[in-house]
This record gives structure tokens, C-alpha cells and sequence, in this order.
């Protein structure tokens, strides 16, 4: 155990011998101020990104949202597989009866149909026919109006809840509350507008925006979910089938016709596989054990994400890491180049009393208040570059320091600047006093 | 007890191959409250003996004991304990740390002893009085008088209040009125009982001392 004022004397003579020489030290902090601030900038930016791709999830539908989607069964030769059917409005009562495990379910069926009104004239778009439950499966919210309701199921009502672009495309110029209760005509059937969607963007291009900087349109054939938010069209599923639908499939009902997805809302994410298990035996035993449908969850997405992050961390770190070793070997060499200036300082310490184990522990404090100060400045250069990032480019991914990378960052440059020191602090202990002393 | 006792004690040095000897088979008892003056030419070997008594080096062969402590087979960091207990040193070149103020120069001996920084300075500045320096504490090395910062120098040998003080030319950079002021204070110390060692080339001060040992070759010649 070493006696507190032994490590005060150490921290004295190093910050004396800092100062004595400020700008060589801020020189041997380079490479430690690199390693530290590239590791932090790597953690919050990869934390950023993260955090990005949770809030479009949540947008989506939260990580709650499961989507089933049939898929072509791959032993065509299994008599079962003609028997058994694919997706169908039966699946979803069987889905909604299992309610401690699934919240909403919603059947859902698409078309792209010829969309017109009074101001414009017709367009390609798609069509959804759902259930009211959708509303809360994709986490959905309105700027004007109602949403979907079972009564519009049962009256199969020609009623239509539309996104904001569809509304600014069909009804230019009306606000939202204008355009409730006008007509959208779907494959000239003549649908009331009873909601409108809110506007869905990024992030960044929110802050755009209200910058009044231009928001650049996006590339039309990339996957873009808030465009898809905002240009739908949303109708009672069994309008859609009656409207649409039973031309194509004459012998059936709206309980049985082929469905595009079901999607469905887990109840408690804590229950997330036992949820998914339940909906898989449910619908098998409609199936003959056929498994003709598939699960897609954000799960997925999330430990893609998750990987790639992971390579981006890795990478990152690697280049911190180079970063530090050549700011150690910085420390070393500065510290040996000081040491031999300062052989009679060892010599006159240890002539008045300072073990060898004193003289060490000077250096070691030396070179950790080179890697602390390092690591001071790292950050700060951390914070700059990150506050000049966001400036340039406003992102939804705008990085995020939290204390453990500033944590894990600082751990490093300790780790660092003790390995540097540990050379030269042994070198200066080892010098012969009565030499030392006679040094000129 | 004696405070130094040498018994034929020997010490070279490596020079490549060559073994050169520094101080050859030599044998010496001081006892406490003594004035010695060590003189002799340079190369002499007066400072290697100076080293082995003040435990910044250990002999070859023979036996030295320092305060009744044999130093010969002592560790580092054992030969650090001794020195910084029982012995102080002033240099023919002060050996002030440039970057130490007067009072943080005579404090640091007992800093290395873990004294509490409050007790340290009090007692810095009383040993500072007693060498005449009560004006000059705030000033740094550079800003001193060769005079001033051998009492400086002689200040710090003094503060842990050690069984030997070790001079190695004490006035050698010094002009011969601020030498003698040093001298003065040396014997002045002698006088109240602390044992002092001197090292040096003048004969005046050899006179003034109690006992003169003169080497030559590594030998005490009688």
C-alpha cells in the first residue's frame, strides 16, 4: 500500500514537469486525443445509427408488429399442400382468439387500382383493404378525421382513409379538414374520405424543413416507408373484397378468400417467440401441419442491424486502437527523451531519500496525466466534430454519447498511457544515484 | 556508537575491461559530534568514499556501517530509508530542482518521509530562519545568489534533523566571502553537536576542522 502523500509527491513532480514543458505535452497527448476521440465518435455515432433504426421501426409498427405472408410450399409432391389453404379471413378469427398472447389482428388485401377525383384524372395506385385493428398494428395516427370502424366492415361502406400525399395529390389546395367527406373514386366507385393520415418523414428531413431548407426527393424505386405511409389508401377489407375482389374469386366469401398478409400485434414483446409459436400451431392446424406461410418480424431487422453495427463498431475501434498504440509509443519516446534531461533530478530525489519504487511511481503519474489529459481533450474534440456533424447534415441518426463510451474510452487511455509509462519509469528507478548525481 | 564505521572497505570502478580501483582497504571510525575534512586531488577517491558513506553506493568488499545499519548487503530501496533518515547532503553545485521553490526545495526530504504537507512547511520555514533564508522563500533557484542557494542547499540537508551531514566542496562555486559565510555555518552547526563531513581541496577550511583525513590513491595517508 503506498501512503497517500507519496502519490501526492508523484502527482506534484509530474504536473510540475507537465507544465515545465506545456507544449511538448500537449504534443505527447496527440495520439492518445485521436485514439480517444475516434473510439467515442465510432461508439455515439454507431449509438446513433442504432437508435435511427429503432425509431423507423417504431414508426413501422414497433418491433410489436408481425407480419404472415404465404410462401410457395417446397415439396409440391405433399398430397397435404393442395389441401391445404393459404391465407384467409379464418386465420385471423382463430389468430384473434388467442388474446393473451396477440392484441389486434388484420387481414389485408391489395390492389392496384385506378384512383381518380373532381380535380384530377385517374392514376395507378394501391389500394389496401383492411381491418379497423390495422390502426393500432402499424402505430398509425390521423391529421383529420376517423379511422376505420367495424360498423364500416359490417355495412361494407364505401368510406376511404387516405395518407397526406394522396390527399395533396387528389385534392390539391383543400385543407385536411376540407377534404373529409369528399369523394375519392376507386375504379369509378365513388368512396368518402372519412380520415387523413399525419404526414410521415424522417427526421432529418423534418429538421429540413422547419429550416426551410430543400427536402430532396427521394429516389422513387428505393424502399422508403414513409413514403408507402403517406400514399395509402385504406379501406374496410370487405368493401375491398365485395368492390373488387369477388369478380376474381366468385366462389368465395370474404371469410374465405386468399389473403395478401395478415399482420397482428404481439401483446407483451417479453412473450415475443412463445407469441409466435402459438400463431404458427393455430394456423398449422387449419393447414394439415402444411407450413405453407411465413412469419416476418422486425426481430430480423433488429440483429441485422445489429451485425452490420457491430462490423462498423469493429472498425472503428481498430482504427482507435492504432490510434492509441502510436499514441503510447508517442509517451514512451517523449518520456525517455525526458528522462535523460532530468537524470540529476532522479539523482538529487534519491539522494535526499526517494526509492526507486518513488521514482516509478513519478514516472507512471506522468505519463497517466499525459494519457488523462489526452483523453480530456479527446472527448471535447469528440463532442466538436459530432456538434460540427449534425450542423452539416441534420440526421435521424445524430449521434449519441453516452457515459459508458466516454467511460470506455477513458478506460483506454488509462490502459494506454500506463503500458507507455511503465518503460520509462522502470529505466529512471533503475539509474545509479552516485551517477545520477555526477550527471552533467 | 560510532556513526561511521568503515572496515577495509575497497570500491573500483568498471572502465570496459579495465577494474580501476577508487578506494583501496580502507578502514575509519567517526564518532557523533565530529568535524572531519576529507582532502585529497581529484580521481583521489574522496568522493567515492563520500558515495559510500553517504549509502548512494555500496563497497566491493568490506564492511560499512552507517548509524549502526550495514549498508553492504543493503537493498535499493533500504540504502533510500538510511539516506533519507539519518543523512543529508550538500553539493559542490547546490543540486536545486530549477522548477521548486526555497521553501518546496528544503521541504521535499520529508515529503519522501510522508509528512503531512502543513507540518513540512512549518517546519521548511523554521530551518529557513535558522540558515538566515526567511526572506527568499517564494523565490526559485535561478533567482538566487550562489551563497543563498548553498544555504538552500544546507537547509534541505538539515530538515529531517539527520546524524550526518555529508559537504561534498561546499564552497567550491563559491567566492571567498560567501565561502567562508557557509563555512561559518557549517562550524556554527558543529558546534550545537551535528557530526558534518567535509569534502574539499582548501586547506583553510581543513585547518578549521577537528580532524583532517587525507587520501591518495584510495588510501588514508597517516
Amino acid at each position: 500500500m503506498i501512503a497517500p502523500p507519496k502519490i501526492l509527491i508523484a502527482l506534484d513532480a509530474a504536473v510540475r514537469e507537465l507544465l515545465a514543458h506545456k507544449f511538448r505535452s500537449l504534443l505527447a497527448t496527440l495520439g492518445i486525443v485521436l485514439g480517444v476521440s475516434s473510439l467515442t465518435s465510432t461508439l455515439a455515432l454507431t449509438a446513433g445509427i442504432e437508435r435511427g433504426i429503432k425509431t423507423t421501426i417504431q414508426t413501422l409498427g414497433g418491433l410489436q408488429r408481425v407480419e404472415i405472408n404465404n410462401r410457395p410450399i417446397e415439396n409440391p409432391l405433399l398430397n397435404q399442400a393442395k389441401l391445404s389453404p393459404s391465407l384467409n379471413a379464418a386465420d385471423t378469427l382463430l389468430l384473434r382468439s388467442a388474446k393473451p398472447y396477440i392484441s389486434h389482428v388484420s387481414a389485408e388485401l391489395r390492389s392496384h387500382l385506378p384512383i381518380s377525383s373532381q380535380f384530377t384524372s385517374e392514376a395507378t395506385m394501391r389500394v389496401q383493404g383492411i381491418n379497423p385493428d390495422a390502426f393500432y398494428i402499424e402505430n398509425l395516427s390521423l391529421s383529420a378525421g376517423r379511422f376505420l370502424s367495424g360498423l364500416d366492415e359490417v355495412n361494407t361502406s364505401r368510406v376511404v382513409v387516405i395518407g397526406s400525399s394522396i390527399a395533396n395529390r387528389f385534392f390539391p389546395k383543400l385543407s385536411t379538414d376540407k377534404i373529409l367527406g369528399k369523394i375519392l373514386f376507386i375504379k369509378q366507385k365513388p368512396y368518402v374520405v372519412i380520415g387523413v393520415l399525419s404526414y410521415y418523414e424522417r427526421e432529418i428531413d423534418r429538421v429540413r424543413r422547419q429550416r426551410g431548407l430543400l427536402v430532396p426527393q427521394r429516389q422513387r424505386f428505393r424502399w422508403d416507408p414513409y413514403r408507402l405511409k403517406n400514399e395509402s389508401i385504406l379501406i374496410p377489407f370487405s368493401t375491398m373484397f365485395y368492390d373488387f375482389q369477388s369478380s376474381k374469386y366468385p366462389r368465395h366469401s370474404p371469410l374465405t378468400v386468399p389473403l395478401d398478409s395478415i399482420t397482428f400485434r404481439v401483446k407483451d414483446l417479453d412473450l415475443f417467440r412463445p407469441t409466435l409459436a402459438v400463431a404458427q400451431r393455430l394456423l398449422l392446424q387449419l393447414r394439415y401441419g402444411v407450413e405453407n406461410f411465413e412469419f416476418i418480424t422486425r426481430q430480423e431487422m433488429i440483429t441485422a442491424m445489429e451485425s452490420s453495427l457491430r462490423a462498423t463498431r469493429l472498425s472503428g475501434s481498430l482504427i482507435a486502437a492504432i490510434s492509441l498504440i502510436v499514441g503510447g509509443i508517442g509517451i514512451t519516446n517523449i518520456m525517455l527523451a525526458g528522462i535523460s534531461e532530468r537524470i540529476r533530478e532522479f539523482g538529487i530525489r534519491m539522494a535526499i531519500g526517494a526509492k526507486p519504487s518513488d521514482i516509478f511511481l513519478q514516472l507512471l503519474t506522468e505519463s497517466l496525466l499525459i494519457s488523462v489529459l489526452g483523453a480530456t481533450l479527446g472527448i471535447a474534440a469528440s463532442l466538436l466534430l459530432m456538434d460540427f456533424l449534425v450542423f452539416l447534415a441534420p440526421s435521424e441518426n445524430s449521434p449519441i454519447l453516452t457515459f459508458n463510451s466516454i467511460l470506455i474510452a477513458c478506460l483506454f487511455a488509462l490502459i494506454t498511457g500506463t503500458l507507455a509509462g511503465i518503460y520509462p519509469a522502470i529505466r529512471a528507478a533503475q539509474l545509479h544515484p552516485a551517477e545520477a548525481l555526477r550527471w552533467e | 556508537m560510532p556513526i561511521i564505521e568503515l572496515k577495509n572497505v575497497s570500491k573500483s570502478y568498471r572502465m570496459g575491461s579495465h577494474s580501476i580501483p577508487a578506494i583501496v582497504d580502507i578502514s575509519l571510525t567517526v564518532k557523533e559530534g565530529e568535524l572531519i575534512a576529507i582532502t585529497g586531488p581529484s580521481g583521489s577517491g574522496k568522493s567515492t568514499l563520500l558515495h559510500l558513506i553517504g549509502c548512494l553506493d555500496t563497497p566491493d568488499t568490506g564492511h560499512v556501517k552507517i548509524c549502526g545499519f550495514e549498508i553492504s548487503s543493503s537493498s535499493r530501496a533500504e540504502l533510500a530509508n538510511l539516506r533519507r533518515l539519518y543523512i543529508g547532503f550538500v553539493f559542490q553545485s547546490f543540486n536545486l530542482l530549477p522548477k521548486f521553490n526555497v521553501l518546496d526545495n528544503i521541504a521535499l526530504p520529508l515529503a519522501y518521509s510522508g509528512v503531512r504537507i502543513r507540518e513540512r512547511i512549518e517546519r521548511a520555514r523554521e530551518i529557513a530562519r535558522l540558515v538566515g533564508l526567511e526572506e527568499r522563500l517564494n523565490h526559485f533557484p535561478s533567482q538566487l545568489s550562489g551563497g543563498q542557494a548553498q544555504r538552500v542547499a544546507i537547509a534541505r540537508a538539515l530538515i529531517h534533523n539527520p546524524a550526518l551531514l555529508l559537504a561534498d566542496e561546499p564552497t567550491g562555486n563559491l567566492d571567498s566571502s560567501t565561502g567562508n559565510a557557509v563555512l561559518n555555518l557549517l562550524l556554527e552547526l558543529n558546534s550545537k553537536g551535528q557530526t558534518i563531513l567535509i569534502v574539499t581541496h582548501s586547506q583553510e577550511i581543513a585547518q578549521k576542522c577537528q580532524r583532517i583525513l587525507h587520501i591518495l590513491d584510495g588510501k588514508i595517508q597517516h
